[in-house]
């Protein structure tokens, strides 16, 4: 971990919000642990024939307590991640930049604040209980969302002042140092404070001071507000909220605020969530114990004489994990928080070791179980399991497209392989290969957990945290100064990408009430294309869609337009699911919006433009597997076929 | 002007279909003064957020399940009170018998009442035939609610929480063996995969909830007010009506997938019937003079 320690020499002021927001950040770390013990706790009195009642509301609550507690401590340690592009390149001009950052980002925290200390309030006044079967008045967990955003905003302000009046650059230090500071003087600092709260005022004014029908004018204010908020290097997650709340006053009478609340909580407190920091958590054990060193020198004999070596390890981990897990992130940050240092030491290089993660990872959504497949089959009306069945082929076939990908790499680029580990006789290969056994075992456990009924799909993450610590025990390598930093650090990842889902789903309703997706899918609608051409067009509608909104929201607000369609069209829904899954594949690797750029973001300290480079032959892999099903729609239909004729 | 109307389910289902319908309806009869826009499949606020969302004004009409909030006051509950109205007839018959006191209740939340379309009759799925109450001892139960949970602690089973998203899986993996629920989630979660019994017992019918933000109702002229409440009365008879149609189609479909599909046997109807009794005495002390007056209304029909 790059955590920052804060200077000492600061006022008293600062050096007391920086315990209080260490504080709140271990509280958070509590609140994980609070997780995977109601986790637990929920499995096992299933196991023994008696009921929790809640027990899956509480865990949501106790997700939403270390989402928000983490925040501000998060914020810090500069663990939120922002587009740095522009703010590395900015020279004498760093402060403005900053300035213009900070100041933003206290406008959207402000207003994220005010309206989360609003929603207990309002939750009270209204008696606003849990709809679950614990009954609890949601104001009282909703206190964490109140006091979570307020440390945030206070962190903002804090570093902002800092800014204004002191001499450091935020919690985000150049790497170089600033030879010239063009606003070393306090009144032309004031004067970009001024300049940057103006500049906020009049897009505020802008956009609610067109009529109601200059909708394309609205529509261009809107993405040009996305992009410069997250090209100027605002942290995502704000900048995100901060486009929502212009769609929201600029297309809906709606109070943008009232709506987010409701909004940001649900999607903080949702117990599917649950799920990814404790897969967070279980990467961090075995990243700080031998587990993961061992398991590359278990791997590295025998994927060594492949062409393309060990970065071979990026796909097959991913694959295997996507089997144990339905999300992306939860794949991404449990590999690579394995496979990168290991890659990294071995000498690969950087582009190949992150792009073919970024791309990798996505799998995570197409192999089940899967996120994206469950909620396309209750949207459409398919079976699940049939859908399911349907995305193991592809999945491998497009994990076979990354391997490929890999192998011509190495034959075109000789010089950028490194040599492999001196090969190794056949029993010193296998003696090597007893190292994989604690890590096969782990994957074993997570997987059988599920598929033995003792866990549902969410509740296996637990498995793989207690079984991770575990081994680690077995094996003596987990200290306790390593058990708290995996337990601190998993906390702080997952409430970097917290925020940025909050900022999402808040897009997520904005765009909603714009109704640009709907338009857009009618446009298609409207062409009334054949298949062939209809799937070509949907490809490029929902890489453009995808680009600014995660892949899997982009197929809600489309799918009561797309859904009938492709009824019309006569084109499989099973198959079209698998499409469905490529495209919000896609959507994880595409800027400005993409969930593997940020995550990835976060756990390499790379740029996103850097990121978004290194994955742009695997986003156009996926565009040649969109060809593959077309030629050989078989790929996704077969097994399903063959299950539902043999019951 | 236009309303958003945020609905949990997709554009496909015939709760989504009818609201469309009436919304055509009420923009025609407002001369297109009033234009609501349907965000079917939770795509603007989801399920659980939509009562908050208009109560507040955030979206001035939705639709919801109304019992899931039965933990804020009971009597949203009303239509799902065990074997208490058991067929379509008698879910409009008890709708009618509670829209007073469900309106006077909605009032306080700054809602009104606009109609509601039931679901088909819950069902009882099982993993396995039963034919006496012993079969269902220790049978692990999917509970969602504390109605579902206390219908399996009554009958023997033992009530297991899970989520609607692990339900697939749950069923597939056995973590769950017997569930209630309508005909039409059966056919949506293709049941048959992984089940094999389906018992019409017609426990409840479930009713969806169309209401509207009341600020945002009294904002309208008297036209358009009469307009929208006209349509939606046509929309409550219409949707019953296609529901009905509908339910034994859901049916049809579990017995073309293979489910054994039929009535309860005498003694788990009895059983049944028991639990029903209980579980009204239980839903009267908990609605006090309110719920009596609702099962005083309906039963003078
Ligand atoms: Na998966
Ligand atoms: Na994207």
């Amino acid at each position: 971990m790059t955590a920052s320690s804060p200077p000492t020499d600061r006022p008293v002021l600062h050096r007391a919000a920086d315990c209080l927001f260490g504080l709140s950040g271990r509280l958070a770390a509590l609140a994980l642990v609070a997780i995977l013990c109601l986790v637990v706790a929920q499995m096992v009195t299933r196991w023994l024939g008696v009921l929790f009642p809640g027990g899956a509301n509480y865990a949501g609550y106790a997700m939403a307590t270390a989402s928000f507690l983490a925040l501000a401590d998060t914020f810090r340690r500069s663990e939120h991640i922002r587009v740095a592009m522009l703010i590395e390149r900015a020279g004498p001009w760093r402060r403005a930049l900053e300035i213009w950052c900070y100041t933003a980002a206290a406008a959207v925290a402000l207003f994220f604040a005010w309206y989360a200390i609003q929603a207990p309030l309002l939750s009270h006044k209204i008696h606003d209980v849990s709809q679950g079967q614990d009954g609890t008045p949601l104001w009282i967990p909703q206190i964490a969302m109140a006091l979570g955003a307020c440390l945030l905003a206070l962190a903002v302000i804090e570093q902002l002042l800092a800014l204004l009046l002191g001499e450091g650059y935020g919690v985000d230090a150049p790497v170089k140092p600033v030879l010239r500071d063009r606003l070393a003087a306090r009144p032309l600092r004031l004067l970009a404070l001024a300049g940057s709260a103006l500049a906020i005022y009049a897009a505020v004014h802008l956009m609610t001071g067109f009529d109601r029908d200059a909708t394309g004018l609205k529509i261009g204010v809107f993405l040009f507000v996305l992009f410069f908020l997250l090209g100027s290097g605002l942290w995502v997650g704000l900048a995100l909220m901060g486009v929502a709340y212009m769609g929201m006053i600029g297309f809906t009478p709606r109070n943008p605020g009232s709506s987010m609340s409701i909004t940001v909580w649900s999607s903080a407190s949702s117990w599917t969530l649950t799920s990814l920091p404790l897969f967070i958590w279980m990467g961090e054990i075995l990243y700080r114990t031998r587990l993961s060193e061992d398991m590359f020198k278990g791997l590295a004999p025998w994927l060594a004489r492949f062409p393309g070596g060990l970065l071979h390890s990026n796909v097959v981990g991913c694959t295997v994990f996507a089997a144990v897990s339905g999300s992306s992130a939860a794949t991404l940050t449990t590999v690579g928080k394995m496979s990168i240092p290991e890659l990294r030491s071995r000498g690969y290089p950087e582009h190949m070791i992150i792009g073919t993660l970024a791309g990798a990872a996505t799998l995570g959504l197409m192999i089940p179980p899967s996120m994206t497949l469950i909620v396309y089959g209750v949207t459409v009306q398919q079976s699940i399991t049939s859908l399911f069945m349907a995305g193991i082929l592809p999945g491998l076939v497009l994990a076979l497209l990354f391997m490929g990908y890999i192998a011509l790499w190495s034959v075109l680029r000789p010089g950028q392989v490194p040599r492999p580990d001196a090969a190794l006789p056949f029993r010193e290969k296998l003696r090597a290969s007893l190292l994989l056994i604690p890590v096969v075992v782990l994957i074993v456990v997570v997987i059988g957990s599920m598929y033995l009924g003792l866990a549902t799909a969410t509740e296996a993450a637990a498995f793989g945290v207690i079984g991770a610590l575990v081994l680690a025990g077995l094996q003596g390598s987990l200290s306790w100064a390593a058990f708290r930093e995996s337990l601190l650090g998993a906390t702080r990842t997952s409430a970097m990408i917290a925020l940025i889902l909050m900022g999402a789903s808040f897009l997520t309703l904005a765009m909603g009430f714009t109704g640009v997706p709907r338009a857009l899918a009618q446009v298609i609608a409207d062409m009334h294309l054949s298949p062939v051409m209809l799937i070509a067009a949907l490809t490029v509608f929902y890489i453009i869609i995808g680009m600014f909104l995660d892949g899997i929201s982009a197929v809600v607000l489309t799918m009561a337009i797309i859904d009938p369609m492709i009824r019309a069209a006569g084109i499989d829904l099973i198959w079209f699911g698998i499409f469905v899954v490529v495209v919000v594949e896609m959507a994880q690797i595409t800027p400005p919006v993409g969930f593997n750029l940020f995550v990835l973001q976060g756990m390499t300290r790379h740029d996103m433009s850097y990121i978004a480079r290194t994955a742009i032959p695997m986003f156009l892999l996926m565009v040649l597997m969109v060809g593959v099903l077309v030629a050989f729609p078989g790929l996704a239909t077969w097994l399903p076929g063959i299950v539902q004729a043999h019951p | 002007e236009t309303w958003d109307m945020p609905m949990a389910y997709p554009a496909s289902n015939y709760h989504t279909e009818n609201a469309q319908i009436f919304a055509d309806a009420v923009k025609a009869c407002t001369g297109g003064a009033l234009e609501i826009t349907i965000h079917a499949n939770g795509s603007l606020f989801k399920g659980d957020e939509i009562k908050r969302a208009v109560q507040l004004g955030e979206a001035p009409i939705g639709e919801r399940l109304l019992s899931a909030h039965a933990n804020e006051n009971p009597l949203f509950a009303y239509d799902s009170v065990p074997f208490l109205a058991t067929s379509f007839e008698a879910s409009e018959k008890l709708a009618e018998a509670a829209a007073p006191v469900l309106a006077k209740l909605l009032a306080t939340q700054n809602l009104t009442l606009l109609y509601s379309v039931p679901w088909p009759p819950q069902g009882l799925y099982f993993s396995k035939p039963v034919e006496t109450p012993e079969d269902m001892k220790g049978v692990k139960f999917r509970a969602y609610n504390a109605t579902t949970a206390k219908v399996a602690e009554l009958t023997g089973m033992v009530p297991t929480q899970i989520e609607a998203a692990d339900l697939k899986q749950a069923l597939a993996t056995g973590v769950v063996s017997a569930m209630i629920s309508s005909g039409s989630t059966g056919v949506d979660e293709s049941v048959w995969e992984d089940m094999t019994n389906f018992y019409d017992v017609k426990a409840w019918l479930p009713r969806n909830t169309v209401f509207v933000n009341t600020d945002a109702f009294n904002a309208l002229s008297d036209a358009e007010k009469t307009c929208l409440t006209d349509e939606a009365a046509k929309a409550q008879t219409r949707g019953a009506e296609k529901a009905e149609e509908l339910a034994g189609g859901f049916v049809k479909t579990l017995a073309d997938n293979g489910m054994t599909v039929g009535a309860p046997s005498a003694a788990i109807s009895a059983k049944l019937e028991e639990v029903g009794k209980t579980m009204t005495a239980d839903w009267l002390k908990a609605t006090g003079d309110d719920g009596k007056a609702i099962v005083d209304a309906y039963e003078a029909q």
